[in-house]
């Protein structure tokens, strides 16, 4: 399966618009996904938007007789926080120093103890005012 | 003209900038405790002066040849330095190799800027598209500890929900005061000349420069925040920042280094000793540097005969 990451990246248009139907009116079958998302797309596209979002781990499904019913996953607020999330990621960690200036530098290494010491010292300062 | 006379001008360019950089290069860290605004002037000239020195000697060499002072029909006896007399520089493979190195470092430098900076503008765009609205100061709805500013047509302060939790209202103030003071100061820019003309700089020598303008740059920002909160609150809301990261690092895989923690102690110290700036020195190492490099081209225009003799013996 895919990861999350992965799949908010390249979340396409129609997927997006499939999301977007669920969250407000699942659980839905594949034909009623069909027909309120236009009637002139094929049901087989459909059925695999429906099976790569589920892959994808955005949607959970139900057998229901021979046909699956599809839900989401996750609720729109914490996909969109998982969105922007990912989009931090790679942000902070994957080398996009050259195009911004961080508060703290997130790679340094500072282990407890030398922060203690540090907040020692802005205490000292604190108490001297 | 004969192309192959430039190697000539190539091999000259190169020796000047190598090592004029690798000299101001180790200066930088000797000049470094007279405060931030001196170590990062340094740090801005050790860029700039190599290729200022470098083009002009060669420019002063090339226009002596075009004006006819060369020698080149009296003197045999070595490579000429000159726009119409040095074809015999392509017969010497160490010159050659000298220029296709230099080129083949300053191009694979030119290279790794310009895809860092495609990547890094795509992974900010990427993010500021999942945002809602147009504000310089974007509050990110994420569970990670950062601020950080980017962009630099229009930069934005990128700020996380989970640091504006975390720190206290004078540590926010000030953390939001020192990152605008980087987009007053037109930080991002800067940093992308220094990259530029650190495409020239002497091997190893560019890391040095541009770690020191980095840190410099940093606690000078510390500096003016501290001005409009208080050191106190900048010094804390750096350890803050710091601890919420570090706990964040537990469960994620990310480079660590050693010189962020030496720089956050440094920070966290000048702020709380109230360390000057060195803004005076900083004014009189830029009039020093001006009127040194000014004295050298002056002197080189003087003695621009002997030196063009020189230096072609020297080489050729």
């Amino acid at each position: 399966m895919r990861s999350f990451d992965d799949a908010a990246r390249v979340l396409g248009e129609l997927e997006q618009r499939v999301m977007e139907l669920l969250w407000d009116e699942a659980p839905l079958a594949v034909r009623e996904v069909q027909h309120k998302v236009g009637g002139q797309l094929a049901y087989t596209t459909l059925m695999t938007t429906l099976d790569r979002l589920y892959k994808k781990g955005l949607l959970a499904r139900d057998k229901h007789g021979l046909a699956f019913v599809y839900r989401p996953a996750v609720d729109r607020a914490e996909y969109q926080r998982r969105v922007v999330e990912a989009a931090v990621t790679p942000l902070l960690e994957r080398g996009a120093d050259a195009v911004l200036a961080a508060f703290v530098d997130v790679a340094a290494d500072v282990d407890e103890a030398h922060l203690k010491q540090l907040e020692r010292l802005i205490a000292a300062r604190r108490r001297r005012r | 003209m004969n192309a192959t006379s430039l190697i000539g001008f190539g091999v000259v360019f190169v020796l000047v900038g190598v090592t004029t950089s690798a000299a101001l290069a180790w200066l930088v860290p000797r000049l470094a405790p007279r405060g931030p605004s001196v170590e990062r002037r340094l740090a801005t000239l050790a860029a700039l002066l190599p290729v200022v020195l470098a083009t002009a000697v060669v420019a002063i060499l090339a226009i002596q040849s075009m004006i006819g002072v060369d020698h080149c029909t009296v003197d045999g006896h070595h490579a000429h330095l000159c726009l119409f007399h040095g074809m015999v520089w392509a017969e010497r493979p160490w010159a050659i190799a000298v220029v296709a190195a230099g080129l083949a470092v300053v191009a694979a430098r030119a290279l790794a800027v310009l895809t860092s900076h495609l990547r890094g503008r795509a992974l900010v765009a990427r993010l500021r598209a999942k945002l809602e609205g147009d504000a310089r100061v974007q509050l990110v709805p994420s569970a990670r500890m950062f601020c950080v500013v980017a962009g630099l047509r229009r930069p934005t302060i990128y700020v996380s929900t989970a640091a504006r939790e975390a720190l206290a209202p004078d540590e926010w103030d000030a953390m939001l005061a020192h990152e605008a003071s980087h987009i007053a100061h037109r930080d991002l820019w800067h940093r992308l000349a220094l990259e530029l003309l650190l495409l020239f700089a002497a091997p190893l020598a560019g890391i040095a420069i541009r770690e020191r303008w980095e840190a410099a740059t940093e606690r000078l920002r510390d500096a003016d925040a501290a001005e409009r909160t208080s050191a106190e609150a900048v010094a804390s809301a750096l350890v803050h920042m710091a601890r919420g990261q570090a706990l964040a690092r537990l469960a994620a895989v990310a480079p660590f280094t050693a010189t962020g923690a030496r720089l956050l102690a440094l920070r966290v110290e000048s702020l709380l000793d109230g360390a000057a700036r060195g803004e005076p020195s900083a004014r009189r190492l830029a009039g020093v540097a001006l009127t040194s490099t000014a004295a050298v081209l002056a002197l080189a225009l003087a003695f621009a005969e002997p030196l063009h003799h020189a230096l072609e013996t020297l080489l050729g």
